[in-house]
C-alpha cells in the first residue's frame, strides 16, 4: 500500500531528523523554491556546519494552469534537505531516504542524470543532477558552490525532493489532484480552488501598477535595513521584491527587456545580503560553529 | 610490469567522459616520456562512476640518463690554464669534479662541457607523483568542490585504484587514498571489490554488475535497439549523438520497449521525437516509409527486478511529456500566425538594430530580391516574399519555447496548418539550413532564398553595427551563416555573384532601416572579405591553396564559378605542361607589372608589326585560344577553358626564347606588350596561374 502524501513527508521529516538533520518549518514569506529560505540561502554562506530539513511550500505564478494541468501547478510543496559540508557517503543517504518512502533502488531503475543548477535572481550556482525514477524527474540534487555571488567556504549538498510528482508515482495517479493527502482526503480537494483562483488572479487581475510600486518599495526598504545592518529582516523584503517580480512576470507586465533588468536588481540585493550575512556571522562569532573549529575561521584576537 | 588505474567518482556528465579519458592517457604517455620510463600498451575503459588506465609492458625503472652539457665558453672558462668561478660553478651544477670537464667545439665556438649520468630509479617510486599530477591537472568544461576539500573535479571522487605490478601505489586526492578498491553497481552490487590485475579487471566488474568497456556496452544497447525496433514493428531511428550519450550513462545497459497511445502521432514527428530524446533520451521508432510508430526504446542501468515496471514508469513520464507536447501544439494552433509576426515586435534582435518583427521584414524583402537575381520564376519570388514575413513567427509559440531546437520545423507545420503553400511552408523550415558544416542545404529555390536572406542579414547587420568575429569568439554564429551562404550556392548552383547578393541585403537595410548601419561601402567590402575568407578555407579543404589564391585573385565574384574553376584547374596542375606555363605566365605578368606599368592595357596588338616568328605564332595561338576559351566561359565549361589556355604553353615558351619584348624601337615594344596584355586578360577569364608554385 503506497503513503498517502502526508505520511511521505512524515517519513521523509523522520528520515532525516534520524540522520541528525535540524527539522525547521517553512517560512512565512512568499517563494519560489526552498532555497530561498535563509535556512538554505543564507546558512549555506560561511564556515558554519549546518543540517537542515524542512518542507517548504513554493509559488510559482507563471506555472499556474487554473487547475486544468494534470501536471503544472503554481504553487506546490519542496522537501528541502541541506547537509553542510557534504558528507562523503552523501548519495548513499539520499538514496536510503528513497527506500524509506518505498522506493526500492531494484525495483526501479534509479539514475542521476546531470543538471547543472543556476538560479539567477539569487545570484547562486551549483553543479549536481537531477535524479530519475524509471525517466521521472524526482530530485534535484546540487553541490552548491556559490550563492549570492559568494564562493562557499565549505560546500554543501542540497537535495530537493518533488513531492507531488514523487507521490504520484508512489501513488499512481496520471492528475496530480488525484493524490490521497491524507485518509479518504485529496490533494485536489484541498489545493484545486486555490490553484483556480490565483490563476484567475496572477493572469487576470494583477494590479500591475501597483506591484511596480510595491516592488520599488520593497528594494528601497531591503537596502534600507542592509544599511541599518538588521541582516533578516532586510533579507525578507529581498524576498518579498522577488515575489512581486514573479508575479509582475506571470500577469506579463513586463517585456523582455524589462525582465532582465529586475533580475538585475533582485541580483544585487540578493549579492549585498550574502555578504553582510557573512559579516555579521562573524561579529557573532559563528553561534553554529564547534569550539573546535573556531581557531579555525576566527582570527585569534576574536576567538 | 603493468599498471592498473581507475578513478571512481559519482556520477560524470556523459559528455566529460571520452575528453577527460583522452587527458588521463597524454598526460601518463607526456610524464612517462619525461620521466623516461618505457611504455607499451595503454588502454583506457569508462563508466560514469569510473575513468580507467590500463597500461602494459611499463617499465621497471627509468632509462639511465646519459648526456653531454655544454657551459659556458672555453675562454671565460679558464685563465692562464686555471678553471675560473664559472667553470667551477658549472660542475658544481652539473654534480662533476672540474678536471672532468672537457672542450667541445660548436658553431659558435669553443665551450666546456660535462658528462652527466643519472642513474634511472625505480619506477614504483615515481608514480604516486605521476598519478596525483595527472588527476590534479585534468580540466573540465565545468568544474566543482565539495565538501570542505580544495581540489576541484568534474563531480566529487569517491576512490581510487592504482595497482602497479601487484603492487599498490599509493597518493592523496580531496581526503581518498589510492588503494587496491573498487565498487560495483551503485544498486545492484555495491560492495568493495579487491582488483589487482588488469588481468582480471573487467571480469571482476562484471561480476559486480558493472560492464567497464564501453564498446561492450554500446554493442548490447545497439542489439536491444533492432530487437525493440523489430518488436514495435519497425526500426529504431539512427540517432549517433544520442547513442554516445546514453552509452555513457549506464554502467550496465538494458533496453525496453515502451508503447504509447496512437492518438499522439497527430503531433508532428519532429516534436515527439523531441520530447523523446531531449528530456528524456529514449530512441525513437519509425517504420519502413519513415513515419513514427507509437513506440520507443528506453536504456536502463539496473538489472530491475521486473522490467515492466521500468516501461511502465517511464511509459507515464512520456505521457506527461507527450500531453504537454501536444497542449502547446493545440494551444499555438488557436493563434493565427499574423498574431504571432506581430509579437516579434516585443523581441528584441539586436538592441542596435530593432526587433525580430523588423528582421522578418527585411528577410522577407531580400528573399524576394534574391529570387529575382536568379530568375526564379514569379511564383517562387511570391514564396520567398511570403516565407521570409512568417520565418521567425514560430519563435513565439509556446512549442518553440519548450523545444528550442524545433524552431523552423514549427514554423512548418503552423505554417501547414495555416494554409500556406506548400513551398512557403518548406522554406520556413529550410530557413536555417544548413546546419553545421556537412548539413544538408535547402531543396527548393524559396528555402534557398529565405536561407541566403536570413545569414546575409544576419552578416550584413552584426558587421554594420560592429559586431564582428574575433578569432576567440563568433556570439552571432556569422561565420557559419557565410559558410552557409557559400554552400547554398554551390550545392543550388546558383550563378549570382556574391557582391550582388551583398548589396541585396544592403538596400534593404537601406530601404527598411536606414541609417542604422555604418558606411555601405567600408560595411560591403568587409562583409564581402569575411566571405572570401570562409570561401577561401572551404576550397583549401579539399584543394591546394595556391589553386585557390590563384583563382579568387582575379575577383571574388561568383562562387559557383570560383568552385567550378578551381576543381577544373586543380585536376588539370599536375599535367606535364602546367608547371612550366605557369612560369612563362609569371614572366608575362612581371613584364607587365615591372616594366611595363605604364602601358596602356587596352592597346590592341598590331598585326603589320608582328615581326619574328615567335610573335606571329603567339599572336595566332592566343587568336585561336581566345575564341575557345569564350565559348568555354559562356558554356561555364571550366575543363575545356583551362586545357585551351594549357595548349599555349609551346607558344609562350617559343616566344620567351625568341622574342625580345624590351627593346629599343618603342612601336614594336609597345606592340609586344599589348599582345602580353591580351595574353594576361585571356588567363584572367579563369585564375592567376603565376600564384601556382612547383608541387
Amino acid at each position: 500500500m503506497a503513503l498517502n502524501f502526508q505520511d511521505m513527508i512524515l517519513r521523509l521529516q523522520q528520515f532525516w531528523a534520524d540522520y541528525g538533520c535540524v527539522v525547521q518549518q517553512p517560512w512565512d514569506i512568499e517563494k519560489g523554491a526552498g532555497t530561498a529560505n535563509a535556512a538554505t540561502f543564507l546558512r549555506s554562506l560561511g564556515p558554519e556546519p549546518w543540517n537542515v530539513a524542512y518542507v517548504e511550500p513554493c509559488r510559482r505564478p507563471t506555472d499556474g494552469r487554473y487547475g486544468e494541468n494534470p501536471n503544472r501547478l503554481g504553487a506546490y510543496y519542496q522537501f528541502q534537505v541541506i547537509l553542510k559540508p557534504s558528507p562523503d557517503d552523501v548519495l548513499d543517504i539520499y538514496f536510503n531516504s528513497l527506500k524509506a518512502i518505498g522506493i526500492d533502488p531494484m525495483e526501479h531503475d534509479l539514475r542521476l542524470v546531470e543538471d547543472d543548477w543556476e538560479q539567477p535572481t539569487l545570484g547562486a550556482w551549483g553543479l549536481g543532477w537531477e535524479v530519475w525514477i524509471d525517466g521521472m524527474e524526482a530530485t534535484q540534487f546540487t553541490y552548491f558552490q556559490q550563492v549570492g555571488g559568494v564562493e562557499l567556504d565549505r560546500v554543501c549538498a542540497e537535495i530537493t525532493y518533488g513531492l507531488e510528482r514523487i507521490a504520484m508515482f508512489l501513488q499512481d495517479v496520471d492528475s496530480v489532484y488525484d493524490l490521497e493527502w491524507a485518509p479518504g482526503v485529496t490533494y485536489g480537494q484541498i489545493r484545486h480552488q486555490e490553484e483556480v483562483e490565483f490563476s484567475h488572479y496572477n493572469f487576470e487581475q494583477v494590479d500591475s501598477d501597483l506591484y511596480f510600486r510595491w516592488f520599488d518599495e520593497m528594494e528601497a526598504e531591503a537596502k534600507r535595513l542592509m544599511e541599518a545592518e538588521l541582516v533578516l529582516p532586510a533579507y525578507d523584503f529581498i524576498l518579498k521584491a522577488n515575489h512581486t517580480f514573479n508575479t509582475l512576470d506571470a500577469s506579463g507586465a513586463i517585456s523582455v527587456t524589462e525582465r532582465q533588468k529586475y533580475i538585475g536588481r533582485i541580483r544585487n540585493l540578493a549579492r549585498g545580503i550574502a555578504t553582510r550575512y557573512v559579516d555579521k556571522r562573524k561579529d557573532l562569532g559563528y553561534p553554529l560553529l564547534p569550539e573546535d573549529q573556531k581557531a579555525q575561521w576566527l582570527p585569534a584576537e576574536e576567538a | 610490469m603493468e599498471l592498473l588505474f581507475e578513478l571512481g567518482c559519482e556520477e560524470l556528465p556523459a559528455r566529460f567522459v571520452d575528453p577527460t579519458l583522452g587527458q588521463i592517457r597524454d598526460g601518463f604517455l607526456k610524464a612517462c616520456e619525461d620521466l623516461r620510463i618505457d611504455v607499451g600498451e595503454v588502454r583506457t575503459l569508462s563508466t560514469p562512476r569510473r575513468l580507467t588506465l590500463l597500461v602494459e609492458g611499463l617499465a621497471d625503472a627509468q632509462a639511465d640518463l646519459e648526456e653531454e652539457r655544454t657551459g659556458p665558453p672555453v675562454r671565460a672558462a679558464y685563465k692562464d690554464g686555471e678553471p675560473t668561478k664559472a667553470a667551477e660553478g658549472f660542475a658544481r651544477g652539473q654534480g662533476v669534479a672540474v678536471e672532468d670537464l672537457y672542450t667541445v667545439e660548436t658553431d659558435k665556438g669553443e665551450y666546456i662541457a660535462a658528462k652527466v649520468f643519472e642513474k634511472g630509479g625505480p619506477t614504483h617510486e615515481l608514480l604516486p607523483g605521476i598519478l596525483e599530477g595527472i588527476v590534479r591537472g585534468l580540466n573540465f568544461p565545468k568544474s566543482m568542490r565539495w565538501a570542505d576539500y580544495k581540489e576541484t573535479f568534474g563531480r566529487p571522487v569517491r576512490w581510487m585504484v592504482a595497482v602497479a605490478g601487484g603492487e599498490t601505489i599509493r597518493f592523496e586526492f580531496a581526503g581518498v587514498t589510492s588503494g587496491n578498491t573498487s565498487y560495483g553497481h551503485r544498486f545492484a552490487a555495491p560492495g568493495a571489490i579487491e582488483v589487482g590485475s588488469i588481468a582480471d579487471y573487467e571480469s571482476k566488474l562484471a561480476e559486480f554488475l558493472v560492464i567497464a568497456d564501453p564498446a561492450k556496452r554500446r554493442a548490447t544497447i545497439e542489439a536491444g535497439l533492432a530487437e525493440v525496433g523489430q518488436q514495435a514493428g519497425g526500426k529504431v531511428i539512427d540517432d549517433p549523438a544520442l547513442l554516445d550519450e546514453v552509452v555513457n550513462l549506464i554502467e550496465k545497459a538494458h533496453v525496453i520497449r515502451v508503447e504509447f497511445s496512437q492518438d499522439y502521432l497527430e503531433v508532428p514527428d519532429e516534436v515527439l521525437i523531441s520530447s523523446m530524446r531531449s528530456h528524456q533520451r529514449y530512441f525513437a521508432i519509425a517504420d519502413a516509409n519513415g513515419a513514427l510508430v507509437n513506440s520507443c526504446a528506453v536504456v536502463y542501468n539496473t538489472p530491475v527486478h521486473d522490467p515492466k515496471v521500468v516501461a511502465a514508469g517511464n511509459l507515464r513520464v512520456l505521457k506527461a511529456r507527450l500531453d504537454d507536447a501536444r497542449f502547446f501544439w493545440e494551444q499555438d494552433l488557436r493563434v493565427p500566425l499574423e498574431e504571432f509576426v506581430s509579437r516579434l515586435g516585443d523581441v528584441v534582435w539586436l538592441k542596435q538594430i530593432g526587433t525580430m518583427k523588423e528582421r522578418s521584414a527585411r528577410i522577407s524583402m531580400t528573399a524576394a530580391h534574391i529570387a529575382e537575381a536568379i530568375e526564379a520564376g514569379e511564383d517562387t519570388v511570391e514564396h520567398a516574399r511570403r516565407a521570409g514575413y512568417l520565418c521567425k513567427a514560430d519563435l513565439m509559440t509556446q512549442m518553440v519555447y519548450e523545444f528550442p531546437d524545433l524552431q523552423g520545423v514549427m514554423g512548418r507545420e503552423y505554417a501547414k496548418k495555416a494554409g500556406e503553400a506548400d513551398a512557403v511552408a518548406k522554406a520556413i523550415d529550410e530557413q536555417y539550413l544548413p546546419k553545421g558544416a556537412d548539413g544538408n542545404t535547402p531543396q527548393t529555390d524559396a528555402g534557398a532564398c529565405v536561407a541566403l536572406a536570413e545569414k546575409l542579414d544576419a552578416l550584413v547587420g552584426c558587421f554594420g553595427v560592429g559586431l564582428v568575429p574575433t578569432s576567440a569568439a563568433d556570439p552571432y554564429a556569422l561565420r557559419r551563416a557565410a559558410l552557409g551562404c557559400i554552400r547554398i550556392l554551390q550545392d543550388r548552383g546558383y550563378s549570382v555573384s556574391l557582391p550582388t547578393l551583398v548589396q541585396l541585403a544592403l538596400d534593404t537595410y537601406d530601404e527598411l532601416d536606414a541609417g542604422k548601419l555604418k558606411d555601405a561601402g567600408e560595411l560591403k567590402a568587409e562583409v564581402l572579405e569575411f566571405m572570401g575568407t570562409r570561401l577561401k578555407h572551404q576550397l583549401a579543404a579539399d584543394h591546394p591553396a595556391d589553386v585557390v589564391d590563384a583563382v579568387i585573385a582575379v575577383g571574388l565574384d561568383d562562387v559557383l564559378s570560383i568552385t567550378d574553376r578551381v576543381e577544373a584547374l586543380g585536376k588539370l596542375t599536375s599535367e606535364d605542361d602546367f608547371l612550366p606555363l605557369a612560369q612563362g605566365f609569371k614572366r608575362v605578368v612581371n613584364i607587365l607589372r615591372k616594366q611595363a606599368a605604364d602601358a596602356d592595357s587596352e592597346q590592341a596588338v598590331n598585326t603589320g608589326l608582328l615581326q619574328e616568328a615567335g610573335e606571329v605564332a603567339l599572336h595566332e595561338a592566343a587568336q585561336k585560344a581566345g575564341v575557345a576559351v569564350n565559348s568555354a566561359v559562356e558554356a561555364r565549361d571550366w575543363d575545356a577553358a583551362c586545357r585551351t589556355l594549357i595548349g599555349l604553353k609551346a607558344p609562350v615558351d617559343t616566344f620567351f626564347d625568341d622574342v625580345m619584348v624590351m627593346v629599343d624601337d618603342e612601336a614594336l615594344k609597345a606592340n609586344r606588350i599589348a599582345l602580353l596584355f591580351q595574353l594576361e586578360k585571356l588567363f584572367m577569364n579563369v585564375a592567376d596561374i603565376s600564384q601556382i608554385s612547383a608541387r
